[in-house]
């Protein structure tokens, strides 16, 4: 069977190469500040975390604003990764499909299916990424407070924490599925977003700006109406047996929708560039 | 001869402008053809829609027997009027994903010509003079060796000394067998190099022919023609 795609994985290798050289540093200071800032946490504030002291009283110090400081920054760095992350994609999408890159781009002698597809996964690379840096560098926040403590204390509650959910017919793995089906259809939602968004900038032709905030929002008023068709629940109604059944439907209709109107995006998105494509 | 460009009955409308009305044409493989015409005559979108960069709004387009898709644009070479290299990149990365993308790139042909014109494959696209990159991108074009070079005003807003270059790059580096079209308002260069004309007027053609046969007839130099033709 020939590969309908032979050329995708060069589409993604350069695509990730362009958008590495702004993320990589900025994922390398996230996890600089994350490593910072837990390593300035001093043993006062350690046993304040757990709620026991070493001396008798607690007093705030220079060390104290250092670390409020450190953890301000990581914070606010965090958010900065995450959204970066979308920006860079956006941007890279725009610039080597719609701007001067993409005279030489779309003149390389690969289907626009390629195009389109290697983008999409990179933009799944990069989220994914984002979401590992950030897990890693919270890690990196919890260095003095005794990691193996921590660990050990939520492995203690698991039992009994599971015990509660069984009540409800939902169980630790059910939770992290359900966040993993909700992760990817988001991210799926809004990769494909920023791509139909964008491919309207090959039809219009002035205040592009204007028309793509209008397009954003009647998307999101038409995506709006379309979820109201999602079946919601009152809890109190249900026995509690059929509650995690019930969630889990719920997420799952919900992951389903966003999946379908991504691929919609998507679809009119590849329309857009193989038939109104429009470089001039 | 068999046709190495076919137009069939192309229409291209940007809103309610007509850039090309219902043109047909065939050029031949081997000839090297001059696309000439006064600005906004249609040279450069008739030139997009033989690599894909637009979609006709009627008609239908076959490059080297194929679809403008990615077939077509393995066999074809393309540079566009203005400079648009991947500025993010140094001269190497550009040669190194040509070479990952074409099957038909010539690296070694081009780190060459690159020494010949002292251009470090080191340097940073984004901080060469607009010369320098039309040279590099010049020389991106005819390394590849491929049956169509489609060249978009490739001497225009160059000095004199510059347009010889380019036109000694185009005629020594394109393949033998291979058509080159070069589109440009700078007849008296390219005349002597030139054995197909097509003249291009509102986005009709106006006459095409062979060179020599066209010379015969009008008793007049192409550049004369044109001049006649185009007269404001």
């Amino acid at each position: 069977m020939r590969n309908p795609f032979p050329k995708i994985g060069k589409v993604i290798k350069y695509d990730l190469k362009h958008s590495s050289k702004r993320l990589i540093p900025l994922y390398g200071v996230l996890l600089l500040l994350g490593l910072l800032a837990g390593l300035f946490i001093s043993p006062n504030q350690r046993e304040a975390f757990y709620g026991t002291s070493v001396s008798g009283s607690y007093s705030m110090g220079y060390r104290d604003f250092i670390t409020f400081s450190l953890f301000f920054a990581y914070a606010a760095v965090s958010i900065v990764a995450f959204v970066m992350t979308i920006v860079a994609i956006a941007r890279r999408f725009k610039q080597s499909m719609l701007e001067e890159e993409a005279y030489m781009n779309l003149s390389l002698p690969v289907t626009m299916g390629e195009h389109l597809w290697g983008k999409f996964i990179t933009g799944f690379i990069w989220m994914f990424a984002c979401s590992i840096v950030t897990f890693v560098s919270e890690l990196f926040c919890l260095i003095r407070l005794d990691l193996p403590r921590i660990l050990r204390t939520v492995f203690d509650e698991l039992p009994e924490i599971s015990e509660e959910l069984s009540r409800y017919n939902l169980s630790i793995a059910k939770i992290f599925w359900i966040g993993v089906m909700v992760s990817f259809a988001a991210t799926c939602f809004i990769i494909t977003l920023i791509f139909v968004v964008n491919s309207f900038g090959l039809v219009i032709k002035s205040r592009r700006s204007f028309w793509k905030v209008l397009i954003i929002v009647g998307l999101f008023y038409i995506n709006g109406w379309i979820f109201r068709l999602v079946p919601g629940f009152e809890a109190s109604y249900v026995p509690d047996p059929m509650i995690g059944g019930m969630i889990f439907r719920t997420f799952g209709i919900f992951s389903l929708i966003l999946v379908l109107i991504s691929a919609v995006y998507f679809a009119v998105t590849q329309y857009m560039f193989t038939k109104q494509l429009n470089l001039d | 001869m068999d046709s190495i460009l076919d137009f069939k009955n192309i229409t291209k409308k940007y809103g309610k402008k007509t850039a090309l009305d219902d043109i047909t044409l065939s050029i031949p493989r081997g000839s090297i053809v001059g696309l000439l015409g006064p600005n906004g005559s249609g040279k450069t979108t008739l030139l997009k829609l033989a690599t894909g960069l637009l979609q006709p709004t009627r008609g239908e387009v076959l490059a080297c027997g194929f679809k403008p898709g990615a077939e077509s644009k393995d066999l074809v070479a393309y540079q566009s009027d203005k400079v648009y290299l991947n500025d993010w990149m140094n001269v190497n990365d550009l040669m190194n994903m040509l070479n990952d993308f074409y099957t038909n790139f010539n690296k070694p042909k081009a780190l060459d010509m690159l020494k010949s014109l002292n251009i470090n494959p080191n340097d940073k696209l984004k901080e060469m003079s607009k010369g320098t990159k039309e040279k590099v991108q010049l020389i991106t074009t005819m390394c590849r060796d491929v049956e169509l070079y489609l060249l978009d005003e490739p001497i225009g807003g160059v000095d004199p000394a510059a347009r010889d270059y380019i036109l000694n790059t185009i005629i020594s580096n394109y393949q033998e067998n291979a058509t080159v079209i070069i589109s440009t308002h700078l007849i008296a260069d390219v005349e002597p190099v030139l054995n197909h004309i097509l003249f291009l007027k509102e986005g009709r053609i106006v006459r095409q022919g062979d060179v020599d046969d066209v010379r015969e007839e009008t008793g007049k130099s192409i550049d004369a023609l044109f001049r006649e033709e185009f007269r404001c």
